[in-house]
């Protein structure tokens, strides 16, 4: 399957090592990451990862929903 | 106002006791020796079992947890002690069980610094975890300990890792009962979606050859009951995967069997056959749907599941409706329709007499050789009704599984997932201690009997009646059975030297026998379940023996091998 280059955005509560998990979701699938940006969101106790990873359209939907299942993570975009 | 200040440890015990916990199955060490001084001063309300290896200590709060719907809890120390949980932490979180692990920390100062016995256990159990976190200060014991049942029982369950640093068990703070609400997090269960269960509905209303199959998600809703419900009223065949079996009664006319690679005959070939498919609290493993590009695919696939990221994971699915079963199946059986598939539910006997000959093979031997199965129908015939079977992994597991007569839910604890070779002794333990009017049966193989076999020694102290039903066929069976199909008989480091076993039991004072005649069993099967103690009953089965059915990898279900 061809693979492509997918830009994900996460909101998530300020929670230790939380970017940790979800790393380690897109390691097991052996995603190339691309770039990753942390950043503080507007509100507090929020924030926002920013990430491009290489993958196929399949298997980021897949990721999307075992990233979204996690503890702290408030809503996952991707395009 | 002055308000008495605890020890972080004291406040960590009352939280146990608020939460009810009965047992905790651990390992003293040096990071966690404030905790267990608190033990000790609360010894009369709270049992701890001393297991002997801190992999016994998380297996046995597993086998706690399966059996008796609570949160299994275990502690340990730091650094080899939390490494030694990862095994039950990987287990527990595939075969969804709910549990908790306490493991000490060194200091705070000292974290990072390669201090005695420090490990990085949060970052290395982030992959096998739902959630850990480091308490690193007295104060914040109380939410995370109640944070952490809520978590570790909720939604689909699952294990929780607390680490807490050993200044936190010193210092001092002030005890508060922490309310539900103030820790409960957003999204504990998913809302139940009408429309999809409408959907649903009208799907198994125009079905003529719907096929259920039942997964451990309902014994974990305790939807058994409303499960048998929407069977009876529509006439729709259940088949169950391996920790779904005791959901329903063996003998109920709509049970056809188990699914899977070692499962029964006719469940595997109809799941190709049937129209709608309803999955209910099951996940599609690989080792029950086979190859998955011929998986079900005439059948339209509606999944009943509680979390959202199993729906599609491996096979697509056409309705699916996400929540808790429990109230997911009364809605779905008030609109489904009363049915008669008097043809399709025959349909199943006829293709399972193909299975005869290998039933008849494991049964009733001709061979003067003794098999698997056989042991387990004499089993059978002496077990109490209610009885419980933890089984290892292997050929006895799926020769267990096959023969053993379910009739109670929560009745097999396996470990499924994972596939953990030495879970059955210390998860019997478990189980014994987490349902204490039941019987429990370990059917355990040499191979995993030796992984574990150091916790004998709980059942010295403990006085458990345990029954240990030894499989010895001096292989590593199912490795053996792969190496004959599929490396051409190259036996490669799978045969056994074994120590007299007999010998060892009564090393622990547990009284023992060996069997290696058939005409012997029935009266040594009986001796077993007479005992009042614990007792190992170990029977030399035959040596190159062969479980089938099989379903081999690559293969469809329909594919599934007779010899």
């Amino acid at each position: 399957m061809k693979s492509v280059c997918i830009k994900i955005s996460i909101l998530a509560s300020n929670i230790e090592r939380l970017i940790n998990r979800v790393i380690i979701l897109l390691n097991r699938s052996n995603f190339r990451m691309i770039y990753l940006n942390i950043y503080d969101a507007k509100k507090q106790y929020i924030m926002r990862y920013t990430l491009e990873v290489k993958c196929t359209e399949v298997s980021i939907d897949k990721i999307a929903k075992q990233i979204e299942k996690h503890l702290g993570i408030i809503s996952i975009l991707y395009y | 106002m002055n308000l008495k200040k605890d020890k972080g440890c004291d406040i960590l015990v009352k939280n146990l006791l608020i939460e009810r916990v009965e047992y905790l199955f651990g390992y003293p060490g040096g990071a966690i020796m404030p905790v267990y001084d608190s033990l000790d001063r609360h010894a009369d309300n709270i049992c701890h079992i001393l297991t002997r290896h801190e992999q016994g200590a998380i297996h046995a709060a597993q086998g706690y947890a399966r059996v008796s719907g609570k949160v299994g809890v275990c502690i340990s120390t730091s650094g080899p002690g939390a490494t030694n949980l990862i095994t039950g932490l990987a287990d527990a979180l595939i075969d969804s069980t709910p549990i908790i692990c306490i493991t000490g920390q060194v200091s705070y100062n000292l974290l990072g610094t390669d201090a005695f016995q420090e490990t990085n256990i949060l970052d290395l159990s982030f992959p096998v975890t739902k959630w850990n976190v480091q308490i690193t200060k007295a104060q914040d014991i109380c939410k995370t300990i109640r944070k952490s049942f809520d978590i570790a029982r909720s939604g689909r369950p699952g294990p929780v890792l607390i680490d807490i640093t050993k200044d936190a068990q010193l210092q001092e703070a002030i005890f508060e009962e922490i309310l539900f609400h103030q820790v409960s997090y957003f999204r504990s269960l998913p809302k139940v979606e009408v429309n999809k269960i409408e959907e649903a509905a009208i799907l198994i209303n125009a079905a003529k050859r719907p096929l259920i199959l039942v997964g451990q998600g309902v014994i974990l809703a305790e939807a058994e009951e409303e499960l048998k419900a929407l069977s009876e009223k529509a006439n729709i065949p259940i088949a169950s995967t391996l920790l779904g079996l005791g959901i329903i009664d063996n003998n109920h006319p709509l049970f056809v069997g188990m699914i899977g690679m070692h499962g029964h005959y006719a469940p595997n070939v109809l799941t190709n056959q049937c129209d709608i498919l309803i999955a209910i609290g099951m996940r599609f493993d690989d080792r029950v749907t086979g190859n998955i590009n011929i998986y079900a695919i005439q059948a339209k696939i509606i999944h009943l599941e509680i979390e959202a990221c199993e729906i599609g994971k491996n096979i697509p699915c056409v309705v699916p409706v996400l929540g808790d079963c429990k109230k997911t199946l009364p809605l779905l059986t008030e609109r489904v329709q009363e049915n008669i598939r008097k043809e399709w539910i025959s349909y199943f006997i006829t293709i399972q007499k193909q299975e005869e000959k290998i039933v008849q093979k494991d049964l009733y031997p001709k061979k003067e050789s003794l098999t698997m199965g056989e042991i387990i129908q004499w089993i059978n015939q002496y077990k109490n009704q209610n009885a419980v079977m933890v089984t290892d992994v292997g050929q006895h597991q799926m020769i267990a599984s096959r023969y053993f007569y379910f009739s109670y839910s929560k009745s097999q604890i396996t470990s499924g997932g994972l596939g953990t070779m030495g879970f059955s002794l210390p998860a019997a333990i478990g189980s014994q201690l987490g349902a204490i009017y039941r019987q429990i049966i370990c059917v355990i193989g040499d191979g995993g009997f030796q992984m574990t076999f150091q916790e004998l020694g709980i059942l010295l102290k403990n006085n458990l009646p345990i029954k240990i039903v030894l499989l010895n066929n001096g292989f590593l069976g199912m490795v053996r059975q792969w190496q004959e199909l599929f490396f051409k008989r190259r036996y490669a480091f799978s045969a056994l030297l074994n120590p007299d076993f007999i010998r060892l039991a009564q090393a622990y004072n547990i009284s023992g026998k060996k069997i290696e005649k058939r005409k012997k069993i029935p009266e040594a099967v009986k001796e077993m379940f007479e005992c009042n103690t614990a007792y190992l009953l170990e029977i030399i089965v035959e040596r190159e023996y062969n479980v089938f059915p099989m379903i081999t990898i690559g293969a469809s279900v329909d594919e599934i091998r007779l010899y």
